[in-house]
This record gives structure tokens, sequence and C-alpha cells, in this order.
């Protein structure tokens, strides 16, 4: 990859990459860090890396990293952990959309990675696959797994509503 | 002898619950187990078991067959969002949810779930973005002058320099000393010589000067005894007058006066007391009055002479070498050159400061 082609990638991915880092981190500093980061790695080797690749190196990148900080900062969400305080919650909800970003972050890290992946960047399940090191029947799983949590998250919703 | 053991005795026991055991073996298995009651124990509540090869079992399978049904439809509708269904699958799937009010609420969510296309921008690309530089080619040996001449222009930087003001009294001791007092640099002198002698020189336009002047102190001095050298004028009294005062350690009593044009050779006129008055003149008019004047004035010299009786060519680890020793001997700088060479390779280090560098070659 050249100089030239590597400024092509941020302009093309680094918007992408740094929503799915932010979503999945939800601290604002620590996204643009990874991101920072992820880009410092493909700039070191951008020399053999292809460009036509780049996109898939950056989130498989960004994935290891940003669960290199979860790890360090033992922040990693747990299924039980993320536990869903209806009551506490839902009146501030205004949209849809606040309430889905609201389901999306009581998804375990994995199943919300896989979810992004899919809705967001609209990769394959074998892409996904490559990019958070699991099996494509694995990915399948966890997609679904996680829209049946998302599902469920938007039927208590409505029936605290109702 | 008996074929029989007790480390084999299964494998024949086997054959024989089997009866692929013929005659002989048999008797030889039956009457070894006589023999082994403790295995003949063990062996007799041992039956074989078989599976019924036409036992039937009943399965309900419908499961796993791909009819969409309600029970199973919401698989489907994952699948649906998921963009896993064929066309026809699609069409089933849609006749069923029609027909099913809850079924169509939970499509309706399971729709919702799919993320929504947000913009979120990263703001900062210009910090990720790398601009084109400019490269600079240079052979080892340009390398080696580029790194000697930005040492040379570091150098004044490191040299411990301190300006002792003669007068170290705040108040003024005369309009004309306050005018024309010299600065000595302590670098300038040696060491030796500048601990033992002082002076006070003053430049002056030639006219006689009334004014008494008052003591001043002298912070340079020690407790030596000052020795007092008067150098009268009185030969050549149409000349300027030149006085010449050793300075004793609490006040001037007379003022040597020069010529403008002469005050820098009068400047270098020190005067010694020690025993080898000379030899420390001598060394006090050659001593650079900084590293980097010294270099100027006499490393580059001397080391661009002998490499050029050498072969012409300057070497700069020679140089960056002869410059480590003289910033050690001149300067309290953190400096070191080392130079290890061997069958191999060869290897070069050099340390000012914090900036190091080093470079090793194959031989």
């Amino acid at each position: 990859m050249t100089r030239k082609e590597y400024n092509t990638a941020v302009d093309l991915h680094a918007d992408g990459l740094y929503r799915f880092i932010l979503k999945s981190m939800s601290d604002t500093e620590a996204a643009k860090d990874v991101v920072q980061d992820v880009f410092t790695k493909l700039w070191i080797k951008h020399e053999n890396v292809e460009f036509g690749k780049s996109k898939s190196y950056l989130f498989t990148a960004g994935y290891n990293t940003m669960i290199d900080v979860f790890r360090k900062n033992k922040r990693l969400t747990q299924v039980d952990e993320s536990a869903v305080n209806l009551h506490s919650h839902t009146k501030q909800y205004t949209d849809l959309g606040e309430i889905l970003e609201k389901a999306l972050q009581t998804l375990p890290e994995i199943h919300r990675s896989v979810v992004m992946l899919r809705d967001y960047e609209g990769y394959n399940y074998q892409e996904i696959g490559e990019i958070v090191n699991l099996t494509e029947s694995q990915v399948k799983v966890y997609i679904f797994r996680g829209r049946k949590a998302l599902q469920q998250y938007l039927k208590s919703i409505e029936t605290v509503l109702e | 002898m008996s074929r029989i053991n007790r480390h084999n005795y299964e494998e024949f026991y086997l054959d024989y619950i089997e009866a692929n055991l013929n005659a002989e073996d048999s008797a030889e298995l039956l009457l070894f187990l006589e023999n082994q009651s403790d295995l003949k124990a063990e062996l007799e509540g041992f039956e074989l078991i078989t599976l019924d090869a036409n036992e039937k079992i009943s399965i309900d399978f419908s499961d796993l067959k791909k009819e969409i049904t309600p029970l199973n439809a919401e698989d489907f509708i994952i699948g649906s969002i998921e963009g896993q269904l064929t066309k026809n699958d699609e069409k089933e799937l849609a006749l069923v949810i029609s027909k099913n009010e809850g079924l169509k609420k939970l499509a309706t969510r399971y729709s919702n779930t799919i993320l929504p296309k947000s913009i979120i921008e990263f703001t900062e690309k210009f910090k990720l973005k790398k601009k084109a530089g400019i490269l600079v080619f240079m052979t080892p040996l340009r390398r080696f002058a580029a790194v000697g001449l930005l040492l040379i222009a570091l150098i004044p930087f490191f040299t411990r320099e301190t300006t002792v003001h003669l007068s170290d009294n705040k108040k003024p001791i005369g309009d004309a000393i306050a005018d024309s007092s010299l600065t000595l640099q302590k670098d300038s002198i040696p060491s030796e010589l500048f601990l033992e002698k002082s002076s006070a020189v003053i430049i002056e336009e030639p006219k006689f000067i009334a004014q008494q002047v008052k003591p001043a102190s002298l912070s340079i001095t020690k407790n030596e005894s000052a020795v007092t050298h008067h150098e009268s004028l009185e030969e050549n009294k149409t000349q300027p007058r030149l006085q010449i005062e050793s300075l004793k350690p609490k006040k001037f009593e007379k003022f040597l006066i020069i010529k403008p044009e002469d005050a820098l050779a009068v400047s270098k006129v020190e005067i010694p007391i020690t025993s080898k008055p000379k030899e420390l003149l001598a060394k006090a008019e050659t001593e650079p009055q900084t590293a980097g004047e010294w270099l100027n004035q006499n490393i580059r010299k001397k080391l661009f002479k002998n490499s050029e009786a050498k072969g012409g060519k300057i070497q700069g680890n020679e140089l960056l070498a002869s410059a480590t020793t003289l910033l050690q001997q001149k300067t309290n700088a953190n400096v070191a050159f080392t130079h290890r060479a061997s069958i191999s390779s060869t290897s070069y280090s050099f340390t000012l400061g914090k900036f190091s560098f080093s470079k090793t070659k194959n031989n």
C-alpha cells in the first residue's frame, strides 16, 4: 500500500472503524486512542498490506486492540452483568434509535461486535469470522443470539410502555 | 506349555464366549481359570451384551423439516432479516406471519433490531494521514561530517562559561571604572593562573583622571596576598598614561590607562605571581574562551593536517574521537566515543549528553 492509498484508507474507513470502536467501548477518548493505534499499526505495515485488504486489517486490528483494552481495564461485559434495569431507564428514551442503542450496550461484547459488523459494515459471516477470529458457524450463532436478545429488549420496553 | 496367562486371558475369554475359540484352546482356558480362582470369580458374572439391530425406536423428526410453522417461525424471521432465506421460504414465512398477530409483532420487533446507519465522523483524520517527507541520501562519511558539524555548533551550549566581573561592588567606583571596566571569562584563563593573579584594566581616553577611586571588593580573589605591580609611565609622559594595578583584596589604588586601540592587547596582559609566569602567560594567551573556539583554532587544523598527511581523507570516526577527547578535557559535558573493531565487524558509538548514536559495519 502506498502512502496515497494509506491516506485514502483513512478517508474511507476511519469513520466506520471509529463508530465500531466507539459503540463497543462507549468512551470517546479511548475509542480515538484505539483508532489512532490501529492506523499507526497499519502505517507500520503498509508496505505489506494490500489496499484492498486494508479495511479488513483495520477492523481486525481494531477489534483485537479493543479486546486488549477491555482486558486491561477489566471492563469486559458479561452476560449476567448486562441485565437491563428497565424501570430506571425507560422514560429517557425518545425514539427507537436510542432504545436500540441502549439495547446494544446490554449485549455481551462478542454478540454486539458481530451484529455491528454485520449491520454497519455489511460484512458476511466469513469476513466477520476472520475479524473476530471465529468460525462462520459461530458467527451465525452469535448473530442469532444477539438479534434475539435485542428483540427481547425491545419487547420488554414495549411491555413497560404499554 | 500353556499359552494363556494372566496378561492375555481376556482375549481368549472373549473368543470363548463368542464361540470363536477351538476346542483345544477352550479346554486350555478352562484349565487356566480353574487354577486362577480370582479370575474365575471375576468372569463368572460376565455376560455378553449385544445390541439388537432390530430394535425400533420412534422419534418425531417433524422439527427437522423445513416447514415454517408458528413454533419455528422465529428462526425463519431471523433468517429473513439476515437475508438467508430463499424466495420460496420468504413467501411461506409471509403466509405464516399473516395468519398470526403475535408473529406480526415479532417480525416487526426483529426488523427493528437492524442497526440504522448512524453517521459518526472521526474528526481527527488529519492526524492519521501521512505527508510526503523529504528524503536525504547521505553517505556514511557525510553523516559523520554532519554530526561533527552539529556537535561543533552545540559545543558552546555545553561549555561552562562564568563571567566574573572584576568589580563586584554594586556601588560605582568611579565613572571611569564603571564605564570602562572589562570582564574576564573564567574559562579563558588557566585555573592556576586565575586564582593567583588579578588585574584591573581601564581603558580611557588620554586624559588625566583626577577622581579618587573608592575601595572596591573583588569577588574572584581568594585569600592570596595580592602583589602590586607598578608600571610607571613616567618614561614617556607624552603618551597616554598606562597604569596597571594589581588588585588588592579590598580596593583599587591605581589604574591602567591605555589607548582604546591598545585595549585588546592590554586585555591579555596578566600579572603572574607564580614561579613560571611566562609559561602561564603563554598558555593564557593561547587558551580559547570556549571549547568551540578551541576546536576551531586547533583540532580542525591538527586533525585535518594529520589526515592529509595520511592520505588526504578525513575519517568521521577520527573527527569524533578527537572531538570527544577535547570535549572531555575542556567541558563538563557527558561525552563518550567508543570504537570496537573485530575480524567480522567494526562498531562505533557516540554519546553527547542525551544524544547518542551507534553504527556497526560488517568487515
